[in-house]
């Protein structure tokens, strides 16, 4: 995969040598257990199968497709609440043709599903960490 | 958060605790909440705080309003500025930006490992 390289004097934590507390292989080996574990939740795997499903269906890919390009397009009119009501009804129309295609259904149930259980972690984790795991790591909001 | 919260099954609910024990004791967190902790002490930097939060209240509630001005925005700035001029509080913001650093970089290690962001997905669709 591509992207970010990830350094693993960051994930030691070693700028501050000799402190207390877990080193940078416990932090690394708990973040690959972590994501080993979630990887084979029945959860993932049916969003990694659903995702695969709708990845492979041309017509849910044709129905997708045509509705992003229209949002794309109506995007700064939506923004500003200048959308006429034809242009909202048009893009409303194009949104129901594609999520009733049934593998993008599934998958937007298996994402939901996906969705919920990483919510549930990231309470769980920044309870732990006492920093908001999630808003600290996609400060960008929202989605 | 809204509606219910989603059951973690039992094997990754120990991962994740797990993996929130190992963070909470590596050298950047166990910074931050000593500085944390320091700053509680310290009722000069409290008050700092305080302040800093009643002025960005203040200003919040007013730009919802719609009656936002540049004094507002120049009184919040002053106000963290004088904030951030306290020992504490200057240590403390760099010990929570090295604390969000180590987390980013755990982030990004998960996300290369499962490809996708579970923080991402955490925020999807509302915060």
């Amino acid at each position: 995969m591509g992207g970010t390289r990830v350094d693993t004097q960051m994930i030691d934590g070693s700028r501050e040598a000799g402190a207390a507390g877990s080193d940078g292989s416990d932090v690394e080996a708990a973040a690959r257990r972590f994501a080993a574990s979630l990887g084979e939740t029945p959860v993932f795997r049916a969003f990694q199968e659903a995702s695969a499903r709708f990845h492979e269906d041309e017509q849910a890919q044709d129905a997708y497709g045509a509705f992003q390009i229209r949002q794309r397009e109506l995007q700064p009119l939506l923004m500003l609440g200048a959308a006429s009501d034809e242009q909202r009804a048009e893009l409303d129309g194009l949104y129901e043709s594609f999520v009733t295609e049934p593998s993008a259904a599934e998958l937007l149930e298996a994402q939901a599903s996906l969705i919920a259980l990483c919510r549930a972690i990231d309470g769980l984790l920044s309870e732990r960490v006492g920093l908001p795991f999630a808003a600290t790591c996609n400060p960008r909001c929202c989605g | 958060m809204n509606g219910q919260m989603t059951q973690i099954p039992p094997e990754l609910l120990g991962a994740t605790e797990a993996l929130g024990a190992s963070l909470a004791s590596s050298p950047p967190f166990v910074t931050y909440r000593g500085t944390q902790a320091r700053l509680e002490k310290d009722e000069g930097a409290r008050a700092l705080l305080d302040h800093q939060a009643e002025v960005e209240r203040e200003v919040q509630k007013r730009r919802a309003e719609g009656s936002l001005t540049r004094e507002d925005i120049d009184r919040v700035r002053a106000a963290q500025r004088e904030a951030q001029s306290h020992p504490f509080v200057l240590e403390l913001s760099l010990a929570e930006r090295g604390a969000a650093a180590h987390l980013l970089q755990v982030d990004r290690l998960i996300t290369e490992l499962l490809g996708v962001d579970v923080a991402v997905l955490a925020r999807a669709g509302g915060c």
